[in-house]
């Protein structure tokens, strides 16, 4: 039953060197100083292990560890090889680790920065931490819908049933351990919106009596910031038993930048002013462990931000996005046997304001949209090993979303309502078979997913003249719709050597409709957007291979082609309405059902460590994503967008970097390349930038650091070095390089 | 266990930071009432059609800002006709407005204003139409020609009463005669030939002709923007010999500062300063900043 696992890494915790273990699983460590040693023992999907040895000159000891899987994991992640930012060969699909070492490592200020140089992943964020609305999309979909990547913080989806959105603002990087990237539909674990894929992100767990972090930066735009995270484990730390906490959090403020471009700005225009941010963080976790085995643990989160659009009038903090966030879990992991299992309960309840302040052609308008986004659910995985080549996992998935939201004007007289609740429940079964040595895995999985939509309406009180337009839309109740979807999923791979290995992945992805496509009508940027209840869920026919290679041991290579087919693919199409706004006409916009979308898609990810000193690293991305099959919903008035380019996706992306590290400084040098991306679903030229595409832009980030005295550890971080300014279609610009400096804790 | 401590402290403060604030449950709501005086017209007033009506309005909030003003028509049929929509964003005002009696028998004029809370006050007076009315006669211009800012051939400012053009420096001397300016520029990526006037709201207009910042008077002419989705029909335009149809193609609510993307074909209502009424058919229209606009105008005598 047990068998060796390679790449395990084995820490020296007071030097904080380390080795991996081979591919037989054994490790060596020399040159140890003499005297009680400390080592950690981590791989991902298990649980990380202490030991303490006592070593004398001369003498050779003999340290086997047992390492006991999570539950969660088991199944899919069982890496073989975690090198920093190197992906998981054990897994038939491609997938992508990235360690805290890594994030910690790379120039940025956020979380996102870190997915940015991750092949096949693509990142819309203008305004780097002063975004509200950053999309990490995958595998060529488009850039603006967040909806068909699911995110999960421990396994929690943070996407919401909303908008599919997901805010990336509420994650402390210093809390997270790692950040698996699985791309494709190809796991039948997950469900509605893992199209493009699964980012989960795993926060840190204790390991010891008590360690943590502790980080004061400050930079570019009087941006300072403060953010912690502590996890203490006090009793039978050896026998994986007792009590366990962690506590973290952040506050962080900036003045912020005009994101305004001054060449599209008029001589009146004097109320555009910094988008400023504000916001903090604190997340509790406190857990159980009876055994190696079984554990409960609670953890509950609570974000709060408020962050400037960049417009001041009268109000006090001008325009303004806010979210106020509590999320609570509860965790049962268990195990009987062979068998394991995870049970978990969430809830994350979102309160989001956003208030519009304007001056349109010497006309002011304030309005304020408000929701409150409830996302619950529950699930139970089962991990079932059978024979000696079978591993049955098995669930049971459910959420509840709903929505009440309000568009509440002040300068007019409307008052916009807006309501829905969307339930997914789904099941799946999916067998890893093992064969020859395990070289070959087959991984058959089918997943049925139903979704209801129900309690849905709109409607209007006190219609002022400017939006009677709208009326026509109101619906009291809209109608019940459920759906039913069966998505069957096979992997296969063959691994020719523990890092070496060829996969083909056949897999079905499914998502249902967003609660604010179906049942709420009101402005969105550049125009108006309908409601449309009879939107239809959409369909990923995903095919993908790729394989990994390892030459000369120090050179890994690891490409994949893929090819995805999306039926009833939803989008934002122009009705060919317009609607007279006083001082424009503003096309009207509803998300419809379109018959086909293709892509296709290649990516190259290739890692060097020359030295023990440096390592190499470099990407590229192709995506050709396209509407193949598109019937108008009113031929009389919408344009043709068969062929056309699906938005906001580079056709192509790469990155580079380097580091390098050694006792004095060390350097992480990373450059990107984005490639242009088409503006608007027509491929047509935008009335304002007057192209039809986003210009390429490349930039650099440089991040330097030293650590003193083995805790203290100071920090430079230049993001765009180069001062690259580039522009969304919203006409605001991005922030330019940022430079932080920061001091970081570690005990 | 001081590590403990800290965090538990920081826990307590941010609970308490965001709970501990309440909004007022029952703020007070805003209040509102019309002037009186010679100058404004009173309750009850017989006005014949296209009269003038002049109200003063004074509202204040003690509790929140007042963010909306609308005045209204109510007919005794129930037909409302929504004169003013107006956004701000202050603790109280005092301000007038003018306008001109329509056709309707009588209407219940109301003004209600709202406030950052969404509360309510509402005032209103009820006004009849003068039975002695009649249409009144019009002013035609067949053809016109005025010039952008960088046309020096024909002048940019124009006085409807006359229909005479004026170029710049005429203009300055005569800036209570000017109601109508003329310029052109790319808005929304669009050529906009643009009908506006020395009073444009926001003084944008002053970037191509700055002069008109020193100008004592500089008369506000609306433009019914509304065209697009309630246009006048040109047999209608062409057929027409007296104010009847002047005064019913201006909505009031639709008046904006300037016409843009002005095109050949389009009818465009609009009102001056002095409550006159008209109506310009745009022949056509170069489209560069040293072009002209050919017109033809007919405007309330």
């Amino acid at each position: 039953m047990h068998r060796p696992l390679a790449g395990a890494h084995i820490i020296i915790r007071d030097s904080g060197k380390g080795v991996y273990s081979n591919s037989d699983g054994s490790y060596f460590l020399t040159n140890l100083p003499e005297g009680k040693v400390k080592l950690t023992i981590s791989f991902v999907g298990y649980y990380q292990e202490s030991r303490t040895v006592f070593v004398k000159t001369g003498h050779q000891q003999i340290l086997n560890v047992f390492m006991v899987p999570k539950i969660e994991e088991a199944a899919e992640v069982e890496i073989s090889d975690h090198r920093p930012g190197r992906g998981s060969q054990e897994v038939p699909v491609r997938m992508e680790v990235i360690t805290s070492g890594n994030i910690f490592n790379t120039p940025g200020q956020n979380i996102t920065s870190v997915l940015d140089y991750i092949p096949g992943v693509n990142l819309s964020t203008t305004m780097g931490i002063f975004s509200n609305n950053t999309v990490v999309s995958m595998r060529g979909l488009s850039g603006t819908d967040q909806g068909r990547t699911l995110v999960l913080l421990d396994d929690v989806p943070l996407n919401k049933a909303d908008q599919g959105s997901v805010n990336w603002n509420l994650i402390n990087r210093d809390n997270v351990d790692r950040i698996e990237v699985t791309k494709g539909p190809g796991n039948a674990k997950y469900g509605s919106s893992a199209m493009g894929g699964v980012i989960n992100i795993i926060t840190k767990r204790p390991t010891r009596i008590i360690s943590g972090t502790a980080t004061l930066d400050y930079g570019t735009f009087n941006t300072a910031g403060f953010r912690y995270q502590i996890a203490g484990k006090p009793t039978h730390l050896e026998e994986q038993k007792g009590f366990s906490y962690a506590l973290n959090g952040f506050y962080r403020r900036s003045d912020g930048y005009n994101a305004e471009i001054p060449e599209y700005l008029e001589k009146y225009d004097t109320f555009y002013v910094n988008n400023y941010l504000r916001e903090a963080n604190l997340g509790l976790k406190a857990g159980y462990q009876f055994d190696p085995l079984n554990q409960v643990e609670v953890s509950a989160n609570f974000f709060n931000d408020k962050r400037g659009r960049g417009v001041e009038i009268y109000e006090v903090d001008g325009a303004y996005e806010r979210h106020k966030t509590w999320q609570a879990s509860v965790r049962y992991r268990g195990g009987a046997g062979k068998v394991r299992w995870n049970l978990l309960a969430y809830t994350q309840n979102e309160h989001f304001e956003r208030l519009n302040e304007a001056m349109k052609e010497a006309e002011y308008s304030l309005y304020l949209v408000k929701s409150n986004r409830i996302d619950q659910g529950a699930q139970l995985h089962v991990l079932i090993p059978a024979g000696k080549h079978h591993l049955f996992t098995t669930g049971f998935d459910y959420q509840g979303g709903s929505v009440d939201g309000n568009d509440i004007y002040y300068t007019s007289t409307d008052l916009i309502n807006n309501k829905g609740k969307m339930n997914t429940f789904a099941l799946f079964l999916q067998d890893e078979m093992k064969f020859f040595d395990e070289r070959l895995q087959i991984n058959p999985g089918i997943r049925l997913n139903i979704a209801l939509f129900h309690d849905g309406s709109f409607n209007i009180d006190n219609p002022s003249y400017a939006i009677q337009y709208l009326v026509d839309y109101q619906d009291s109740l809209f109608p019940h719709k459920e759906w039913l979807q069966v998505d069957p999923k096979l992997s296969i791979q063959y691994r020719f050597s523990p890092q070496s290995r060829v996969y083909v992945t056949v897999a079905q992805g499914f998502r249902a409709p967003n609660l604010d496509d179906l049942c709420r009508s009101g402005k969105i940027t550049n125009g108006f957007k309908v409601a449309n209840p009879g939107l239809k869920p959409e369909i990923l026919d995903n095919f993908e291979t790729g394989f990994d290679l390892v030459l000369f041991k120090k050179l890994h290579l690891a490409p994949s082609i893929y090819y995805s087919i999306g039926r009833d693919f939803m989008y934002n199409v122009s009705t060919g309405d317009s609607v007279n706004m006083g001082y424009k006409r503003a096309p009207v916009f509803m998300k419809q059902n379109i018959s086909k979308v293709e892509i296709l898609g290649c990516e190259v990810e290739i890692d060097i460590n020359p030295f023990d000193w440096l390592s190499l690293t470099a990407n590229y991305t192709y995506n050709h994503s396209v509407i193949s099959h598109f019937v108008p919903y009113d031929s009389t008035v919408d344009k043709d967008l068969n062929g056309k380019f699906l938005t906001d996706v580079p056709t192509h992306k790469a990155t580079a970097g380097a580091t390098f590290t050694n006792k004095i400084l060390n350097v992480n040098v990373l450059w990107k390349y984005i490639g242009s991306r088409w503006i608007n679903d027509e491929n047509e030229v935008d009335p304002y930038l007057l192209v039809a595409k986003y210009p390429a832009y490349s930039t650099f980030g440089l991040r330097i650091w030293h650590t003193f005295f083995k805790h203290l550890t100071a920090a430079v971080n230049i993001d765009n070095v180069f001062d690259e300014i580039y522009i969304d279609d919203r006409l605001q610009r991005s922030p330019g390089r940022m430079i932080t400096g920061e001091i970081t804790i570690k005990f | 266990m001081k590590t403990h401590f800290y965090p538990l402290t920081f826990l307590v403060v941010l609970l308490l930071l965001s709970f501990g604030c309440k909004k007022d449950e029952n703020p007070s709501p805003p209040s509102i009432s019309l002037l009186t005086g010679t100058a404004y017209t009173p309750d009850k007033s017989v006005i014949l059609v296209g009269g003038r009506i002049y109200f003063g309005i004074q509202a204040s909030d003690p509790s929140a800002n007042i963010t909306n003003l609308v005045i209204k028509k109510i007919m005794p049929n129930g037909t409302v006709k929504v004169v003013l929509d107006s956004g701000l964003n202050s603790s109280g005002f005092s301000v007038n407005e003018t306008f001109f009696q329509s056709v309707e028998e009588e209407a219940r004029w109301t003004f209600q204003v709202m406030d950052r809370n969404r509360q309510f006050a509402t005032t209103s007076l009820t006004l009849f139409k003068d039975p002695n009315s009649t249409w009144g006669g019009i002013f035609e211009y067949p053809n016109l020609i005025m010039g952008y800012q960088n046309n020096t051939q024909y002048g940019q400012f124009c006085c409807p009463a006359t229909g005479k053009i004026y170029n710049v420096d005429s203009a300055n001397l005569y800036p209570e005669l000017i109601d109508i300016v003329t310029y052109f520029y790319v808005d929304d990526n669009i050529p906009s030939p643009t009908f506006s006037s020395p009073g444009e709201l926001g003084g944008g207009i002053t970037e191509y002709y700055p002069s008109i910042d020193s100008w004592a008077t500089k008369h506000y002419t609306k433009w019914d923007v509304s065209v697009d989705t309630d246009p006048v029909p040109i047999s209608a335009y062409n057929a027409c010999h007296n104010d009847s149809l002047l005064i019913l193609a201006y909505d009031d609510v639709w008046g904006k500062r300037k016409f843009k993307w002005a095109d050949p074909g389009d009818i465009l209502p609009f009102m001056t300063a002095g409550g006159k009424k008209g109506l310009i058919r745009v022949i056509s229209a170069d489209h560069d900043a040293a072009g002209k606009i050919t017109f033809s105008m007919k405007i309330q005598q």
